[in-house]
């Protein structure tokens, strides 16, 4: 028993490091900003507290709104590219045949380059006026656009971005594939099912789980993007890529605005949480465990 | 009423890297937020230790007579950026300020980047008490600690002790106002930076175009002289004739005696001057002579060194950077006068003491010191200083270029700083995105952006 004990006593005292860590940098912040968000503070001056104002001025606040439209749109978009494109792509990827493997290491390579160091190439690449795009389509004939410095090009652009990040997206999707019993496929076969109903009847139940698990991390990829858009944008042209954390950032950084900046992170916090819990708790529906319904 | 002064933004697009920045910035809010964390639990202290006004011992000199420079000692600690050159020029000047003062020893903390990648970890310093005593400060930032915080030593009776010795009649006057908070010193000036025109001396040879120095002399350097010289450097080949940064808006207003806001901070882009100067740009970009401005730092400089553009509109800060990396003969003047009027933005750097500095004699000294006239010309290798008698020693009176920027300094102008941080640059860009899109008249654009800036005051 006192061996046990003492056993226990040092395993805290290596997980100390980790624990103090984990308390003084993440949840003592955390608490933080929870407080700071019913304050008005700056930093510089004292806070003072001001109940819900932070919360009540989000509603007008004409950024705010902007913020949220960008950033549902682009989880909409991400989550099309991120959970559905990838699992096609994963399913082409699947087949045998001569140059899968190159298939799959063109497919993947990309998201091993930060998204950030892409980002700046792209914005060379898609540059109104020194870039490749608009050169070549000049070339050929084709009008020149404005791409990142469109209002309208800008944002659908960003959102095509996220295709080099699929290809976590899609490893799992790989591997959720190929762990699918081939003899599920063989009785459905031989019951003569086409190729749609045997994705339908037998790959998309299969692959419910993972299906759920890159749902659940494309939304939460989607609501905290930040990189791509600081580096490609600031948010512009007239706000068209301003997303939430940018705005966040902006509240923050730019015009220390702490209180307002903690506001927004903890609704931001309260939606991705609820957009979650939404989709573990219809997943009951439609998520297929082997052996178990959950 | 104030006169507190616009942002200096070069700093923004130049110098360390975004992604440092966002770190910079997170470790600034963890310290920040962790400091909170570790105060007082009741609801109107949860924030940081109070840092608004500075003890009484440090809020006035206790002599009523600068004491001798042997009897001030003890440890000042710096916060000033500089690399390269410029870090060798602030070490000669803290050398400088030791050949007087030889028992003060100056910490100099050198930062990475340029001062506003590093603001947030200032206030967080601010915050745990714990901020430098000198600090070489943008000008927006010594308004926000200012008037937010009163965090900046009130350095009046100071400036009256030791008047004479300061000469302050010797800076030039507009770099003084940019140290002023209703009407209180807290900064001596360091160097001010005016808005000029890069030129590819080769490209306007090869168009047949004057000199653009030699018009400026001549006081022909006007918008028909600037609109020939674009449309000759593109008719010759230039991909464009001239390039600018989007947030280089409130300079093109004040080209032709446009503004941004009065002095009572109520929007004024959408009056006056400012909507045509800005239509003036827009059409540049739609006739296909300008390119768009909204791009990444940096884009417009490297157009400018690789010949896509004949001249680029920016600080001179650059001069010297791109010695040695072009292969054409390039040079700088002032910008041309719009509506009869010659005019520009200025950015403005000072030196400030803080109000928690625990030595303030001897950061006085410093800050006195490092911006007399020989402070300032040891400073002139790097900056344009703001003294006259520094100009005059330091030669800048001599070199055609630098005499044009410092006609651009005496005729420079700034905009009423908020306490609001960036607001009203983000409320113009905002609008003003569509206008070099294309996508809205310069008066639609303009009373956008003022609806947007009086939303953002408010």
């Amino acid at each position: 028993m006192r061996w046990r004990r003492k056993s226990t006593l040092v395993a805290y005292a290596f997980l100390a490091p980790w624990i103090i860590g984990l308390a003084v940098f993440y949840l003592g912040p955390i608490g933080a900003s929870a407080v700071l968000s019913f304050t008005d503070y700056n930093i510089i001056s004292p806070a003072e507290f001001t109940g819900f104002d932070n919360y009540e001025k989000m509603i007008t606040d004409g950024e705010f709104v902007q913020a949220l439209r960008v950033t549902l749109y682009y989880t909409a978009f991400f989550l099309l590219m991120y959970v559905v494109l990838s699992l096609f792509v994963a399913m082409l990827a699947n087949r045998p045949g001569r140059g899968t493997g190159l298939f799959r290491l063109i497919v993947f390579l990309p998201s091993l380059i930060p998204l950030f160091a892409a980002a700046v190439l792209w914005g060379w690449i898609f540059n109104a006026d020194f870039g490749l795009i608009n050169y070549i389509l000049e070339e050929v004939g084709l009008p020149r656009q404005g791409f990142f410095q469109s209002p309208e090009q800008a944002l659908p652009l960003v959102g095509m971005l996220t295709f080099w990040s699929i290809g976590s997206a899609f490893l799992v999707y790989l591997s959720g594939l190929q762990s699918i019993p081939t003899h599920l496929y063989e009785a459905i076969t031989v019951d003569g099912a086409s190729a749609v109903r045997r994705f339908w009847h037998i790959t998309l139940p299969m692959l419910s789980p993972v299906i759920l698990f890159n749902l659940i991390i494309g939304i939460v990829l989607s609501f905290q993007v930040f990189d791509i858009a600081w580096v490609l944008t600031d948010g512009g042209p007239a706000n068209r890529t301003l997303f939430w954390v940018l705005l966040i950032f902006r509240r923050a950084f730019q015009d220390f605005e702490m209180g307002y900046a903690s506001a927004l992170s903890w609704v931001l916090f309260i939606v991705v949480a609820a957009v979650t819990g939404l989709i573990f708790r219809t997943s009951r529906w439609w998520v297929h465990y082997e052996g178990r319904t959950r | 009423m104030n006169n507190e002064r616009e942002i200096i933004r070069r700093a923004r697009r130049a110098g360390m890297s975004r992604r440092e920045f966002i770190k910079l910035g997170g470790t600034a809010a963890a310290a920040a937020a962790f400091l909170v964390a570790c105060g007082d639990d009741t609801a109107d202290t949860t924030a940081a230790p109070a840092t608004t006004a500075a003890p009484a011992t440090t809020a006035a000199p206790t002599t009523t007579a600068a004491p001798d420079s042997d009897e001030i000692g003890g440890e000042i600690t710096l916060w000033a950026w500089g690399a390269g050159l410029e870090g060798e020029v602030i070490q000669q000047r803290i050398d400088y300020f030791n050949s007087k003062y030889p028992n003060v020893q100056v910490n100099w903390e050198p930062l990475a980047a340029n001062g506003y990648e590093e603001y947030p970890q200032l206030l967080a310093r601010f915050a745990a008490g714990n901020a430098p005593d000198v600090m070489r400060m943008l000008n927006f930032q010594l308004t926000q600690l200012t008037a937010e915080g009163e965090a900046l030593l009130d350095l009046d009776d100071y400036i009256a002790r030791d008047a004479e010795e300061l000469n302050m009649g010797d800076f030039i006057p507009t770099t003084v106002e940019g140290t002023l908070v209703n009407g209180k010193a807290y900064g001596l000036p360091d160097n001010t930076e005016p808005y000029v025109i890069y030129y590819n001396r080769d490209a306007f040879d090869a168009a047949g175009l004057e000199d653009p120095q030699v018009l400026f002399q001549n006081g022909e350097w006007n918008e028909e002289a600037f609109t020939n010289s674009i449309d000759a450097l593109v008719d010759n080949g230039m991909r464009f004739g001239v390039s600018f940064e989007s947030w280089n808006y409130d300079t093109f207003c004040f080209m032709g005696g446009g503004t941004i806001l009065n002095e009572n901070l109520e929007p004024t882009i959408h009056q006056g001057a400012s909507p045509g100067m800005l239509g003036y740009f827009a059409q540049l970009i739609a006739d296909g002579k300008s390119p768009n401005p909204v791009v990444a730092g940096g884009t417009h400089l490297e157009a400018f060194r690789n010949q896509q553009t004949g001249m680029y509109l920016m600080g001179p800060w650059w001069y010297g950077a791109l010695t040695g990396t072009v292969d054409f003969d390039y040079d700088v003047t002032a910008l041309p006068s719009f509506n009869g009027v010659r005019a520009g933005k200025l950015e403005l750097g000072t030196i400030s003491i803080s109000s928690q500095s625990k030595n303030p004699e001897a950061a006085w000294a410093f800050t006195k010191t490092i911006t007399d006239t020989r402070g300032l010309e040891i400073w002139s290798q790097v900056a344009t200083p703001t003294r006259r008698s520094a100009l005059e020693v330091a030669g800048f009176n001599d070199v055609q270029w630098k005499k044009d920027a410092v006609a651009m300094v005496e005729a420079g102008t700034w905009t009423p700083f908020t306490t609001q941080g960036f607001a009203v640059d983000t409320a113009c860009a905002a609008a003003l995105d569509l206008l070099w899109a294309g996508e809205a008249t310069a008066e639609e654009a303009t009373q956008d952006a003022a609806n947007r800036i009086r939303e953002a005051l408010a």
